[in-house]
């Protein structure tokens, strides 16, 4: 089938391949990543062949869904940044991802990633609907403790 | 070279998309962000190199993405330009294709004179070629 999911064994054929090609960037995203056990399983898979085969920048890309929960097994995975979505204030993140507590979760996130030490950035798609709310959405990370 | 061939047109709803002077404001948001000595921002706009006549980046030059479904594209927004699948050709053989999908991905993509010479360019396009199909279609200068 076209659009099936492509199988796990030929994703990892495929880093081999790209790190034959000289690959050394590698970043993974969603379906969000932390959401279902199969996601989480595969990415961590991802993530330990491409190191183990030399592909050494990995970048997960994630809303922070339960990463809190999950982020001993990525940085146990190799992973060298998280890149956690926030879209603008709480309202509009949450209603943007359609789902209550997500900025929450997105600064547990954070807050994980501060813990353990682990490189992160936040990244927000900006449109004409929510410019208005970045300034005051970036003064919330430089409010953090 | 133009790019006629490339008639599907990424679509974004207008109540989304920037305007020349939500990109402007943008770039004094990230100059903000900048000044303060832990935090560092960039945006779409924020990289000021551009080439007069063309607009080139690093799709399918130093990047490329890989859709769930294995389809291989020169960059995540370039859903009309698929270079074949994963799961019956090699990535190799896809990255080395010769096709003018690469072709113009490697040469850039000719500019209208207008908008070569347009002083807006850097925040209606930048050097991201989806960003000068997208606009230009929509341009009203």
């Amino acid at each position: 089938m076209k659009d099936a999911e492509v199988e796990e064994s030929r994703l990892l054929q495929i880093l081999d391949e790209a790190a034959h090609m000289g690959c050394q960037n590698l970043s993974l995203s969603g379906g969000e990543v932390t959401a279902s056990k199969h996601n989480l399983n595969r990415t961590l898979n991802l993530m330990k062949h491409a190191r183990s085969v030399g592909i050494n920048k990995i970048v997960l890309i994630t809303t922070g869904y339960r990463l809190d929960e999950h982020i001993d097994k990525f940085i146990g995975a190799g992973v060298d940044h998280i890149q956690i979505s926030i879209d603008g204030l709480e309202d509009f993140n949450d209603s943007y991802k359609r789902s209550e507590g997500a900025t929450k979760r997105a600064f547990n996130a954070i807050n994980a990633c501060r813990e353990k030490g682990v490189h992160f950035s936040t990244n927000s798609v900006v449109s004409h609907s929510n410019l208005d709310l970045m300034p005051n959405s970036y003064n919330n990370l430089l409010m953090l403790e | 070279m133009s790019s006629p061939r490339f008639s599907k047109i990424l679509t974004v709803d207008e109540e989304f998309a920037l305007t020349i002077d939500d990109a402007k404001r943008l770039d004094a948001i990230v100059q903000e962000i900048n000044t303060f000595p832990d935090m560092k921002a960039t945006s779409a706009f924020s990289n000021p190199y551009i080439l007069e006549d063309h607009v080139t980046c690093v799709a399918g030059k130093l990047s490329a993405h890989i859709t769930y479904a294995g389809e291989v594209l020169p960059c995540a927004f370039m859903n009309d330009r698929g270079l074949g699948n994963i799961k019956t050709v090699s990535l190799q053989e896809l990255w080395n294709i010769q096709n003018p999908v690469m072709d113009e991905l490697s040469d850039g993509v000719s500019l209208d004179s207008k908008c070569s010479s347009c002083e807006d360019r850097l925040h209606y396009f930048g050097n991201c070629i989806i960003n000068y199909e997208y606009n230009k279609s929509r341009c009203k200068k």
